[in-house]
């Protein structure tokens, strides 16, 4: 398809397109160039991986209590020690991990789709629709999206599915606003008109070549969205808004860790520590695949 | 007894902190806390105008906490007035300061009549006076306030005559203090104006009629007879009201929101979400009191941020504070300040929906009650400082013994297992159950603890957090499995035990399980009307036997009440009920 | 630009009535029937059904949410928010105590962010690649990475237990007592100002890295114009318009982080009070704030957009 050519100035697909060896040449070349983003994406591939088979990894019933082994140091019992029922924090952190991370990726995933839909058709179509939808976009960003996030909670009441739905209300106009933009400016590039001329249905142009293109903008706001969404979960727990007990997250270990954090300050330094690596990751990986992605800041 | 003796002898006992840890919590007490005055039917409490000196009953109680029993060593407050404490060296309470406290919330609003929260009498209290208070000393104990004596007039105890102090009162703005007084504030809480709540002051709804019979006697006829009546007006929440502002506002406070009373402070200014501050009224009818020259109350949410405050000195008091900080504060402190652990009127408990299956099938809920491990659940949420008991308070007067208590299931503290699959066998879930328990957001740790006991008998129950907005509807609406909740009672009393929770739904606030025991509806009754506290105890241990039979409510253990000063505050003593005693009008700062 | 300034104010007016109902029916639906709450003292007291019925007529709750929309959109037009169902006081005075300790935090935090975010992306784009970009951006994302409530928690016990500093109990306004003040508000607004500061710094070296590779600056450096001056004079200008956009987008996220740091903090401000208001279903206070906060944001938004078409003509005639 002659209009793809355009679309090839994207390293990504122009990777794609080249033979085995010169794709592991490419790989080992982006790697050398961006050695963070790659420990980053690693990191998060890790957490994936955790969150996959918390059971094998925990070494502990996260839930059972136990009135002999409160408040124990790391070492003494379980590698990160105990909190105050006597709740192996390793093994805590290991099933918080895969409620946080579901939590990031779902509400990023569903977010990233409405805005997607949203930015893209009203971006696209113009006109009445562009001028309500983005009425729609403005009044749910007016509001701080912790903010929001609160009072949709208070509404629904505290649940892991109620915490996704919140975060996903509060996170998608930011993205959605990106995202036209950007359709705004390609609508207009020569290859759209192109496809234009060949007759091709809107649906077909938005789906095939709009959506693409945007593709690399949304991955770096979904990667910044994913970091911010963990933090607005914690900071939901911290409020009482977040995931309800025993279930651990990171935001609800931390967060119960807070009353204690003079006498077993192990029972939030893990968790918080859980919450900073994933957080800096995503972030990284955002950075380094702008960097990647922008033609220009290539060498 | 002579309220001269009384003011000579103001003093608290006081624990030193190694004390309280050493004697555990019981020794800590000073527990009897009784309503004894109010059956003995009158009391003549004189007036004194005389100075007053406080001994140094410190010394003594410190004394007493080194010896060997330390069950005893607390309590003591070398017996009132007794040649002991008169011999130790008295010291005469150092004027001025000013004592600086916390409270963990805004309370709604100043009103003492109708709010409901504690903490609004925690910081407004010094502002008024009540017609009685209970002895700051002796928690058991109903002495004078604005009145200084009270007598039961006819054979139906439903007519009691109150005489008034004889020192000229004056109101924070002036205007002199009268009979008429009186008669305003109690015909306004006995007759609620429509659409007005007053939960804490449900006492005075007995009041049948206020009559003023001289410039400095009034009296009231009760509607029924009334065990608990005196020391139901006792508390704070009956603050004496002024007429004048009454008539005005219809309600305590004046036009600008702002508490006017009587009492040893004046209310100088609210800055909410930060401080509230109080001074000292110059012109206060009680001679040489109060010592503080000002009071600052602020308003702390955060545990962590208090109890750093606490320990660098800018607060002086610490309460109540959570069982898990006290070896933080402990170290903290060293022997700079004091400690001290009183039981509290809340009782963890758990509330079945008794409207629905199975629930409403006494053999399931008594294997809750089996399945509940009470010493382990004290172990990891009260570090073993919580009491187990029935519906009053286990170390008070009217508490059933231990022995008794134990013989119904689950209540002698241990997990029983197989008694709790058998009743459930019994029940028809021999394959466990599934249901939801809802608890409030701040006792969640508690649910925690108790769904895991409930686990190993095979209850399975998914924990439902909630703000205390819908936590309120849900219980209220009978919407729940099985609810866990803390529920205080401001009184250690009888009528107030058991008309909170357990006699039927239709007579009592809130038996949110609504479940009926006929039998403890009959015994309630009888106790209420019974004026001789012997026979009113006998009848309350059947009552309280009646209700646990039947399993309308698992109390789980009473929570320890914790409390922490610096000891240069002096003459401070907390009292299990957290609605009294909050005046600080003898306290003093020895620094 | 008058045209346009006319167009971008008529498009306010629809979202602001937008914004008016989305609050609305948020607190309408929320669960937690205010008047039974107030009834029963918070939940801990008795139940009474006729005092119920008189609370809810008191507080305008018996009648149609229609009516009830009406009554305090319209009263909200002329500045008056009704009174708290709680306290009895107006809505508009507990605000006035509290909206300058939030303004002071969302005045200065930003400031700070500025201060330390701008220079910390300037010298991460300028030295791409070296170890110092790569201090730079770790000390930048690391601003993003922790929960404001628990970065809050650890500088308490940092302060109180290897410096033995504790921030003094009474608030002080910054009229009164401006040492002790600066002393109450330095370390929350420092808390607030990291996510800020962590963004500028990362907008500020990606919009630099952009602008030093244009023509214009190769221009510039082929005329032999001094480094420092290239990036001071022709770069970091035209940076600036990202830079100015994301200010505004992020006045939600500073108002939101105001809400934790005041709660850790002890500080009387807004944030505090909104949350404990929805709590309680305070349901005046709550509508209040949003209200003010969005349109707070929406103003503060319109005023970028229009410095942006101001500097960029080209956004005008779009």
């Amino acid at each position: 398809m002659s209009v793809d050519a355009a679309s090839a100035s994207l390293p990504l697909q122009g990777m794609l397109l080249t033979g085995e060896r010169t794709r592991l040449r490419r790989l080992w070349k982006i790697v050398r160039a961006q050695p963070l983003g790659t420990l980053s994406l690693l990191v998060l591939v890790a957490y994936v991986v955790i969150a996959v088979f918390a059971p094998v990894f925990a070494t502990h019933d996260p839930y059972s209590i136990n009135a002999a082994t409160t408040y124990k140091r790391p070492g003494v019992v379980g590698i990160m020690g105990t909190d105050n029922f006597g709740r192996d924090i390793f093994s805590r952190v290991i099933y918080g991990t895969r409620i946080s991370v579901s939590i990031g990726f779902t509400t990023v995933l569903l977010a990233t789709g409405i805005a997607a839909f949203v930015g893209g058709v009203s971006g696209f179509l113009g006109g009445t629709v562009d001028l309500l939808a983005q009425r729609v976009v403005d009044t749910f960003q007016a509001f701080p999206a912790l903010v929001l996030a609160i009072v949709v909670v208070s509404v629904l009441g505290t649940s892991g599915v109620n915490v996704v739905i919140a975060l996903t209300l509060s996170t998608w106009p930011g993205i959605a606003r990106v995202v036209r933009s950007q359709v705004l400016t390609l609508k207009t590039s020569p290859f759209i008109e192109a496809a234009r001329c060949t007759g091709l249905s809107d649906a077909r142009i938005i789906w095939r070549h709009l959506l693409p293109n945007t593709l690399p903008i949304l991955l770096v706001l979904a990667s910044a969205s994913v970091a911010s969404v963990i933090i607005a979960e914690a900071t939901l727990s911290f409020l009482g808004l977040g995931i309800p007990a025993p279930e651990p997250s990171w935001g609800s270990i931390l967060t119960g860790a807070e009353r204690y954090a003079q006498r077993a300050p192990w029972i939030g330094i893990f968790p918080g520590l859980a919450i900073t690596i994933a957080v800096f990751s995503a972030n990284f990986l955002g950075d380094s695949v702008r960097d990647l992605l922008d033609p220009r800041l290539r060498q | 007894m002579a309220q001269e003796q009384y003011w000579d002898r103001i003093a608290t006992s006081r624990i030193r902190r190694r004390t309280a840890l050493k004697g555990g919590v019981i020794a800590s007490a000073g527990l009897t806390t009784a309503f004894l005055a109010a059956c003995s039917g009158s009391s003549n409490n004189t007036n004194n105008a005389k100075p007053a000196t406080a001994t140094a009953a410190a010394t003594a109680a410190s004394v007493a906490g080194t010896s060997a029993a330390p069950a005893a060593s607390a309590s003591a407050a070398a017996p009132a007035g007794s040649p002991a404490a008169k011999a130790a060296a008295s010291v005469t309470p150092k004027k001025g300061g000013t004592l600086v406290h916390q409270i963990n919330a805004d309370p709604p609003s100043l009103n003492l009549w109708t709010e409901f929260t504690y903490v609004v009498n925690v910081a407004v209290a010094p502002v008024y006076n009540q017609l009685l208070q209970v002895d700051p000393l002796d928690e058991s104990k109903v002495i004078g306030d604005l009145a200084k004596s009270w007598e039961y007039t006819n054979n139906d105890k439903t007519e009691i005559v109150f005489k008034l102090q004889d020192a000229t009162i004056t109101w924070h703005d002036g205007k002199p203090f009268s009979a008429e007084d009186v008669k305003a504030t109690y015909d306004w809480l006995s007759n609620l104006p429509k659409g007005v709540v007053s939960q804490r002051t449900t006492a005075a709804r007995n009041v049948d009629k206020v009559e003023i019979v001289d410039a400095k006697t009034l009296k009231f006829t009760l509607k029924k007879p009334q065990a608990s009546f005196i020391p139901g007006i006792s508390s704070h929440h009956f603050a004496m009201g002024a007429k004048h502002i009454i008539d005005q506002t219809n309600t305590l406070l004046d036009s600008n929101q702002q508490p006017v009373g009587t009492g040893p402070f004046v209310f100088k200014s609210y800055k909410r979400t930060n401080v509230m501050d109080f001074e000292r009224n110059k012109s206060y009818w009680r001679p040489d009191r109060p010592y503080l020259d000002a009071i600052s109350c602020f308003i702390i949410q955060e545990p962590a941020t208090a109890i750093t405050q606490f320990l660098s000195g800018q607060l002086q008091l610490l309460r109540p504070f959570a069982v898990s900080d006290l070896a933080q504060i402990t170290k903290g402190l060293g022997d700079k300040g004091t400690i001290d652990i009183t039981p509290s009127l809340s009782r963890a408990a758990l509330i079945p929906n008794g409207t629905k299956p199975p629930f409403n099938d006494v053999r399931m809920r008594e294997a809750i009650s089996a399945a509940i491990d009470r010493d382990e659940y004290n172990k990891i949420r009260d570090e073993g400082k919580g009491f187990k008991g029935a519906y009053l308070n286990p170390k008070g007067q009217w508490g059933l013994p231990e022995s008794e208590l134990a013989k119904f299931t689950g209540y002698d503290g241990k997990q029983d297992l197989q008694k709790a699959k058998q009743l459930m066998t019994a029940a028809g879930f021999a394959d466990g159950y599934k249901g939801m328990m809802p608890v409030r957001t701040d006792f969640e740790e508690n649910a925690v603890a108790l769904q895991q006991q409930l686990k190993k008998a095979g209850f399975d129950f998914t924990i439902q957090v909630e703000k205390s907005a819908v936590l309120t509807q849900r219980a209220t609406d009978t919407q729940f499995d099985l609810l866990c909740h803390t529920w205080a009672t401001p009184f250690d009393d009888p009528d107030d035990g058991f008309a909170e929770m357990i006699i039927s739904p239709d007579r009592a606030g809130r038996n949110w399980a609504k479940i009926t025991t006929p039998e403890v509806d009959r015994l309630f009754d009888l106790q209420r009307a019974e004026f001789d506290p012997a026979k009113r105890k006998l009848i309350s241990n059947d009552c309280d036997r009646a209700g646990l039979g039947n399993y309308p409510n698992m109390i789980v253990l009473y929570e320890p009440n914790l409390n922490a000063r610096y000891n240069f505050v002096v003459d401070f003593k907390p009292q299990v009920s957290q609605y009294t005693n909050q005046r600080y009008e003898n306290v003093w700062l020895s620094k | 630009m008058t045209r346009y300034i006319v167009r971008r104010l008529l498009l306010l007016l629809p979202t602001l009535v937008l914004v008016t109902l989305l609050i609305f029916t948020l607190m309408r639906v929320v669960p937690g029937d205010v008047a039974k709450l107030i009834v029963t003292g918070g939940g801990e007291g008795k139940f009474n059904e006729a005092a119920y019925h008189q609370v809810q007529k008191q507080l305008h709750l018996d009648k149609p949410i229609v009516v009830q929309y009406v009554d305090w959109a319209g009263a909200a037009l002329h500045g008056d928010f009704g009174k708290s169902y709680w306290s009895k006081t107006s809505v508009r005075t507990e605000l006035g105590s509290r909206l300058p300790v939030t303004l002071e935090m969302a005045l200065l935090a930003p400031l700070i962010a500025l201060l330390i975010g701008v220079p910390l992306g300037l010298i991460s784009a300028v030295r791409r690649g070296t170890p110092m970009d790569y201090g730079a951006r770790m000390i930048s994302i690391a601003g993003l990475s922790m929960p404001h409530f628990w970065l809050g928690i650890v500088v308490i016990l940092i302060l109180s237990n290897y410096f033995h500093y504790i921030v003094p109990i009474r608030y002080a306004e910054v009229w009164q007592n401006p040492s002790r003040n600066f002393q109450q508000m330095v370390w929350p607004i420092l808390v607030l100002a990291t996510g800020l500061m962590a963004l500028l710094a990362r907008i500020t070296r990606s919009a630099m890295l952009e602008v030093l590779r244009s023509d214009y600056i190769r221009t510039a450096r082929a005329k032999g114009l001094g480094r420092l001056m290239v990036v001071g004079q022709h770069g970091l200008r035209n940076a600036m318009l990202p830079i100015v956009t994301i200010f505004g987008a992020q006045l939600g996220a500073l108002i939101g982080g105001a809400v934790v740091t005041e709660r850790v903090f002890n500080v009387p401000g807004m944030g505090r009070y909104f949350i404990e208001s929805v709590f309680v279903r305070d349901f005046p206070v709550v509508q209040a704030v949003m209200l003010l906060v969005a349109i707070a944001y929406l103003l503060v938004n319109l005023m970028v957009d229009l410095s942006y078409a101001w500097l960029d003509p080209r956004i005008r005639y779009s």
